[in-house]
């Protein structure tokens, strides 16, 4: 009798032991990133600015990323692409311009020289030209593991002064202007719903010297539209406070109207038209494909594009239009 | 015995089935999200100047937790100092009241998520450097019952300056010594000679102080600055001679005291001189020429004294005149002095005004003159020309004399200075004519009055018209005159620098080119500072 009370023991010991769950490995509460995929990406972009001049912006993909950007001039000379530089956290994409590495007195000579030996006509001035490729633009992607962008920085160059001098003073090199670094945060449905925003004016002389200022975008959606934008910055030795705030308006299930504090922006459909009015003053006119996508875009600055595209997703809009410039305008390139 | 086997093998069984348990025990822990301090590629090596803001502008955020669940703090350490908390916001903007120190402070930060109590860290190192460089020293004040010291660096003031750097950090005695100066500022003096001898001495109505010119941390005062306490500190008159004896020259109660630099171990003053023929004395002023021995003027005997080093004051002789000798520097008891400085060719302009026998003013109306005396190397003088009279100009035929409040003049130029309340008039001495050169704006205010007037021996350049009608530029040094004003409406003092042409010798006529600096209270006291 004895024994069968110990087997009785020893049975509810294995059960014990067979039910026994392993110890939980807790994980943070990582949500699973649903990326936006385009159904076209830009191949092609043609037209005027007040920085290249008449311009053609080739581009190429590699799967779903930009594998290569070439631009060419209005005598269609290559001109312009681009750098690609990957790293275990980050790929770095600089757009930049060719530009010719001795000042004008020297290519004039050059010009002469090639004139006198070849004749007139008979040569391509540009090809001979000692080139630098100075970035005019360059954009730092940092993935989280679950492929959404974590962070990004988009360095801003301006071209030199000097390089219009000749001599001594002659320097080409661009000169860094602006950093913006934007930190994302996502909501449940992949949507960013937090931009926090490091933004550096730099010292031309020395671009270790900068003025620094602080933003964060909280935004609130209603299913997958922007409902309202707001805006908050740093007071010096402060934490982030609000300054502003957008509300969004939808008519027919469009954007119609963005407002807030000092700031209004409109959006008037008309056929495959659609203008955009920021602050009653400033006037922007996209049209769209069938499909939606922008093929032609007017500034009203002067910056006039026509736009190619191809079926597939592609990274541009990530790499080249900023996440608030996406927020406060559905209409830009993809 | 069956059953014996039973239990053998269930408990066999049981212990094998144990042995494939894996505890998993020690990883029972929830991974959370970290505290990101993000600070954009920013250095966490600092170099600020003393009294200057430090900002530092991180982004921190811990995602899944709002930002109000985060909370900060500042904390500095190192060189010897109590940690303090200098903020609690997640960026950082603080005027850095530090001593400057060639090792750098520590600067902690600590973010909290208030959730959990997680903090996450990040250091700094912060350098803290002396912002006390060349400029322009003012004694000021808002009471008319204590002073304070400010610094104005500047283009025209500091060297290697630009004109958008120029700055002004007020109230640095206070800042750096917790208190005022007590009485209104009448003389300032800073001097580094060496490495050991580095004092900016400032003399009220009735007090001194010394403090040291490289952080401004206080040095002494009153009778500790003096070997023999004088008990009253009533300061007229202050002065430096590098070259003629190295010594400091402090005039309080009518008698000067000396303060030998060139020495590592004593650095007070030391007992008043007594004159050569030890006769008694009252100073009223005293100057200080570069190369030769000082002079100053016995206003109780009405003569002429030479300031020999540490020695004594020496009594010109008379005997030793000349024939023609324009006067006796030992007769003149009818007259007060109202200015002495240096001129063209080893000249010391002094300005002498006959005064009321009683009182020992300026009489009303009276007579004003200039009395030049010789000056002589110090080491090269056997015949104690030193001190000895040139000539007399007679200023009294000139505009407004009688008003004049200020004189002076500088050692390159046959030119003297005179301001009244308003207006400044140039005297060429060659062609003996006046010309009114400059009168106070009245765009600030319409009572803005000149407080003093005095030629620039500083750091720093200036802009002039040159003879082809563009702008020149070039030191400031005894090309410039600092002018202080004082508007009682606005209750504001000023800070003008009026060019002089380096052709004409007269202020720059094109206003452009003058400067104003604001924002003071009464300005009493003007000095340059070197590095």
């Amino acid at each position: 009798m004895k024994y069968k009370y110990i087997i009785y023991l020893l049975v509810c010991i294995m059960v014990t032991v067979a039910c026994n769950e392993e110890s939980k490995y807790n994980t943070p509460d990582e949500f699973q990133y649903s990326p936006k995929k385009n159904a076209f990406r830009v191949t092609k972009i043609s037209g005027t600015n007040s920085h290249w001049g008449k311009f053609t912006l080739t581009m190429e993909y590699d799967k779903e990323e930009l594998s290569n950007i070439t631009r060419t001039n209005a005598t269609n000379d290559t001109v312009g692409g681009i750098g690609i530089i990957r790293s275990t956290s980050s790929i770095t994409y600089e757009l930049q311009d060719w530009i010719p590495s001795i000042d004008n007195d020297s290519i004039h000579r050059m010009d002469s020289i090639l004139s006198a030996k070849y004749g007139t006509g008979n040569y391509q001035l540009w090809d001979s030209l000692p080139k630098s490729a100075q970035a005019i633009l360059r954009t730092t992607v940092y993935t989280n593991t679950n492929g959404s962008i974590k962070k990004l920085s988009i360095q801003s160059y301006q071209p030199n002064e000097k390089s219009e001098v000749v001599g001594d003073d002659f320097a080409y090199n661009y000169i860094l202007k602006t950093t913006t670094a934007s930190t994302y945060e996502y909501d449940v449905n992949s949507n960013i719903c937090i931009n926090r925003i490091m933004y550096d004016v730099h010292d031309p002389v020395d671009k270790e010297i900068y003025e620094r200022s602080l933003y964060k975008t909280e935004t609130e959606y209603g299913g997958d539209k922007i409902k309202t934008l707001t805006w908050f910055t740093v007071p010096g030795g402060a934490g982030f406070t609000e300054y502003n705030r957008y509300n969004y308006t939808y008519n027919d299930n469009r954007l119609t109207a963005i407002n807030g504090t000092d700031f209004t922006r409109t959006f008037t459909y008309s056929g495959n038209q659609v203008t955009v009015k920021t602050n009653n003053s400033e006037v922007a006119i996209y049209e769209l494909d069938s499909n939606g996508n922008v093929v032609k875009m007017d500034d009203g600055k002067g910056n006039v594009y026509t736009i190619e595209y191809e079926p597939g997703h592609g990274n541009f809009s990530h790499v080249f239009v900023s996440v608030s410039e996406q927020m406060t305008n559905p209409f830009f390139i993809k | 015995m069956k059953m014996q086997k039973i239990i053998l093998f269930l408990v066999c069984l049981t212990g094998f089935l144990h042995s494939c348990y894996e505890d998993k025990s020690s990883l029972n822990y929830t991974l959370v999200n970290p505290i990101n301090i993000d600070l954009g590629g920013a250095n966490t090596e600092y170099s600020v100047f003393a009294y200057d803001t430090l900002e530092i502008k991180p982004i921190v955020y811990k995602e899944g937790v709002s930002d109000t669940e985060l909370s900060y703090r500042w904390t500095v350490s190192g060189n010897y100092i109590v940690p303090t908390v200098l903020d609690s916001t997640m960026t950082l903007k603080v005027r850095v009241d530090l001593q400057p120190q060639t090792i750098a402070y520590n600067l902690l930060y600590e973010v909290w998520d208030n959730t959990t109590g997680i903090k996450q860290e990040q250091t700094f190192k912060i350098k803290v450097e002396t912002p006390f460089g060349s400029g322009l020293v003012i004694s000021e004040t808002e009471d008319e019952q204590t002073s304070d010291i400010s610094l104005i660096r500047a283009y025209c003031f500091s060297s290697g300056f630009k004109k958008a750097q120029d700055t002004t950090m007020r109230n640095l005695f206070s800042l750096v010594n917790k208190r005022k100066i007590a009485g209104v500022g009448t003389a300032i003096l800073s001097t580094t000679y060496g490495v050991y001898g580095r004092f900016m001495t400032i003399g009220t109505n009735s007090s001194v102080d010394r403090i040291d010119p490289f952080d401004y941390s206080y040095i002494d005062g009153n009778g500790s600055s003096f070997m023999i306490d004088p008990k009253n500190y009533n300061v007229t008159s202050l002065g430096f001679s590098s070259n003629a004896g190295c010594i400091e020259t402090i005039v309080i109660g009518g008698k000067l005291y000396t303060h030998y630099y060139q020495t590592q171990a004593i650095h007070t003053f030391s007992y008043y001189l007594l004159t050569s023929d030890m006769s008694d004395y009252r100073v009223g002023l005293a100057t200080q020429p570069e190369w030769a021995y000082g002079l100053c003027f016995d206003e109780m005997n009405g003569r002429f004294l030479e300031i020999q080093g540490t020695k004594y004051l020496r009594v010109i002789n008379s005997k030793k005149l000349e024939p023609d000798a324009a006067f006796d520097p030992n007769k003149l008891q009818d007259f007060t002095c109202r200015a002495m400085f240096s001129g063209r060719n080893n000249i010391t302009h002094n300005i002498l005004q006959e005064k009321d026998p009683v009182t020992g003013k300026p009489k009303l109306d009276g007579k004003i003159y200039c009395y030049d005396t010789k000056q002589e190397y110090y080491y090269n003088d056997p015949d104690l020309i030193n001190g000895m009279p040139s000539k007399i100009i007679d200023l009294n035929g000139f505009p407004d004399i009688q008003k004049a409040l200020f004189f002076s003049g500088t050692n390159n130029r046959d030119y003297i200075y005179y301001a009244t309340e308003d207006k400044i008039y140039t005297i060429n001495l060659i062609m003996n004519v006046v010309t009114e050169d400059y009168v106070v704006p009245t765009t600030e205010s319409s009572d803005e009055v000149i407080t003093s007037m005095a030629v620039w021996l500083g750091y720093g350049s200036m802009n002039f018209t040159n003879n082809q009608g563009e702008m020149g530029t070039t030191s400031s040094a005894n090309n410039m005159l600092v002018v202080t004003t004082y508007s009682p409406s606005l209750k504001e003092g000023f800070v003008r620098t009026l060019p002089i042409s380096i052709y004409t010798g007269r202020i720059e006529a094109n206003k452009d080119y003058h400067g104003m600096f604001r924002g003071f209270g009464r300005i009493t006291a003007t000095t340059s500072q070197k590095d």
